[in-house]
């Protein structure tokens, strides 16, 4: 079989961490071309890198396994492996919805259900967060589907930031996390669905389609091909991009968790804004999946529970993995406009909300 | 990356996580819950990666024929590119639909095709097959050491809240000193209650529940009583010059959100760090202080070597 002929692999790929650099150049391979496929100059597609890599892995085994021995490099691989082991499942289940929705569900659905003012579509959108069961990873993905299918990208991004924050199996863990301050799951809904809502009508104002990469279009037969074909080569094309970047949060995740020192919790929580700033800093770098931060959350006993409020405000909608996830799946330019505005949004409103609730 | 290469790394990811998952590995990373989790996702990776790999290879095998047909239209033809291009078309008429068929590898795609994205995924993979990352150990207690009395306040706030005194703890507004309990009325920080230790000689109970014990137990049932805790050997903590500490860390995901729990003893470790023991101690009173990070000093009875537990986390 041929591979680089037909899919028009680039050789220019870059294998993280082996440094290996292909020495294939960019030929151009346009099908009926003049030159014959014998006459073409080796260029290695992916399967060769592939196999390289794996070739190198196994022969640099011992070194690799000596470097990565060493104390600090064991606690962070194990950080590392356990991130991204935690979120594939949550991711899988996302793309298995994206996939779906890019299969089965004709856009004119969404043009149907979704209401045609934005300033309605985005709390509606935001809303329907509540019905999907997983953490943030997930819904990156699915969000970007629901842009591909003619929903609003306001819309898709309130629900985008909502689905991690307010579904039911986040609130549960709260509600058991915070067994002694049961308002706090009150509050962490209404957080995360003001914040969802706000960004989305802001992006309204605000944001412009070319910040956004250019949507690949995946019909629902209407190139004729089968459902089931465009479900799967939506789910591999959507988890294999995802997981990517998951991958970069993860490393980056585990690299502050293995030299922030845990200490400097400690002899913050005097002040309500110095453990604010520090509680949403904390949110964005360690990067934990919403299910599991309000047990980390509850266990800041220092901190004043309106900075609890705010790392469940900001975790679940923007943090160090998210950003580098929508930064693949969007674009880059997208990310650096998005992600800054959703964390400022959501720092507002964790502490509004969470004065509102237990006061000054 | 093309579609192959996806298509194998992602099989290969999800037989990795269905691979660990089964011998029990996955308890170094995440809690065990997530079996089942692991189980469904890596299994829908195994099938989505193996059914893209067989179109794949099929819509490549197309293709060729394709490609061949092809070439074998222009030979026929005089080779000038109006020609090439007519010919293209005809023989394409169907080979053209077909190729842009499973594997998508229309223009749209070129871009999706062209990410160097994936490629990442084999760094975790890799890691997982080579090396293998052992359960948090000793390195890990040290770095993410911080006062344990905060690391059990989920506990406590859970249980000082059905408690009698209801001193609500923990999860409250109110700053307090980092002891994680609010003190009753006569500022003693044991305002909680336990259920009574297991029957028997040196009872087995988790390094927790003998830390949240040792500091909060309004009964101190724990003082003067010989228990068994399961553990490895860690260098002793801040506030303490001598000694050596048996460690568990405890997550409540994954071990992304570790905390280590510590308890210390005097003189000299008898086994390197990270070997797991059994260690029959007895409390010290009032020897957890905000100085020490509420780690309390024990007296060791008897220490055995043991096998790494199923679960090395606690919960």
């Amino acid at each position: 079989m041929t591979l680089r002929d037909t899919t028009g692999t680039p050789a220019g790929v870059d294998p993280p961490g082996t440094g290996v650099e292909p020495a294939g150049t960019d030929v151009d391979d346009s099908l009926g071309g003049a030159s014959p496929p014998g006459k073409r100059g080796y260029r290695p597609g992916s399967l060769e890198i592939f196999g390289t890599i794996l070739l190198l892995a196994i022969v640099l085994r011992g070194p690799l396994a000596r470097w990565l021995d060493q104390p600090v490099m064991q606690s962070w691989s194990t950080v590392f492996v356990a991130i991204c082991v935690q979120a594939t499942p949550f991711l899988v289940l996302g793309v298995v919805v994206s996939g779906a929705i890019a299969a089965f569900v004709p856009a004119s659905v969404f043009s149907r259900i979704m209401p045609d003012r934005p300033a309605l579509a985005v709390p509606v959108a935001g809303a329907c967060g509540v019905a999907l069961p997983g953490c943030e990873c997930g819904s990156v993905p699915i969000a970007n589907r629901l842009i591909e299918r003619g929903v609003r990208p306001s819309a898709a991004l309130a629900f985008l930031l909502s689905a991690p924050a307010i579904n039911p199996i986040v609130l549960v863990a709260t509600a058991v996390a915070f067994n002694s301050e049961p308002v706090m799951v009150w509050a962490r809904l209404a957080a995360g669905l003001l914040t969802a809502v706000i960004v989305g009508w802001i992006w309204e104002r605000i944001g412009r389609p070319e910040w956004m990469k250019p949507q690949r279009r995946v019909g629902a037969g209407e190139d004729g091909r089968s459902g089931w074909r465009v479900f799967l080569s939506t789910m591999l094309g959507d988890f294999t991009q995802a997981a990517g970047f998951l991958v970069i949060g993860a490393a980056a995740a585990a690299t502050f968790k293995t030299i922030v020192p845990a200490r400097i919790m400690e002899g913050i929580g005097s002040s309500l804004f110095l453990s604010i700033a520090l509680m949403a800093g904390l949110a964005f770098i360690l990067a934990l999946c919403s299910e599991a931060d309000a047990f980390v959350a509850a266990s800041f006993s220092t901190i004043p529970v309106v900075g609890k409020l705010v790392f469940l405000t900001v975790g679940p909608a923007v943090d160090v993995k998210l950003a580098a996830m929508q930064a693949g799946v969007f674009g880059r330019k997208f990310a650096v406009r998005f992600a800054p505005l959703t964390f400022g949004v959501a720092v507002t409103v964790g502490t509004v909300v969470g004065l509102l609730f237990w006061g000054w | 990356m093309n579609k192959e290469t996806q298509s194998i790394v992602v099989a290969l990811l999800g037989g990795l996580l269905v691979s660990i998952t089964l011998s029990h590995r996955f308890t170094s990373y995440v809690k065990p819950g997530f079996a089942p989790l692991l189980l469904i996702g890596g299994g829908i990776l195994v099938v989505v990666g193996v059914l893209s790999l067989i179109l794949a290879i099929r819509a490549d095998a197309r293709a060729d024929r394709g490609r061949a047909a092809r070439e074998a239209a222009r030979e026929g033809n005089a080779p000038d590119d109006v020609d090439a291009g007519a010919g293209a078309a005809v023989a394409g008429g169907t080979v053209t639909a077909q190729d842009t068929g499973p594997d998508h590898s229309g223009l749209p795609d070129h871009d999706h095709d062209k990410s160097k994205a994936p490629w990442l995924i084999l760094v975790p993979v890799l890691v997982l097959l080579l090396v293998a990352p052992p359960a948090l150990g000793a390195d890990a207690v040290a770095r993410n050491a911080s006062s344990q009395a905060l690391a059990g306040v989920d506990v406590v706030a859970r249980q000082s809240s059905t408690s009698k005194d209801g001193a609500g703890a923990g999860g409250g507004y109110k700053f307090n000193d980092g002891s994680g309990s609010a003190q009753d009325s006569s500022g003693s920080r044991r305002t909680m209650h336990f259920p009574a230790l297991p029957a028997g000689a040196n009872p087995s109970v988790g390094m927790k529940d003998v830390i949240l014990r040792a500091l909060y137990d309004a009964d101190n049932s724990v003082e003067g009583v010989p228990v068994t805790v399961t553990g490895f050997i860690a260098p002793t903590g801040d506030g303490y010059t001598d000694g050596y500490t048996v460690a568990r860390m405890v997550i409540s995901c994954c071990a992304a959100d570790a905390n280590p729990m510590q308890l210390h003893i005097a003189g000299d470790a008898p086994y390197p760090s990270n070997t797991w023991v059994d260690a029959v101690v007895t409390v010290v009173p009032n020897t957890a202080t905000i100085d020490n990070g509420y780690v309390p000093t024990v007296t060791l009875t008897k220490m055995t070597p043991v096998q790494q537990p199923d679960d090395p986390y606690e919960h």
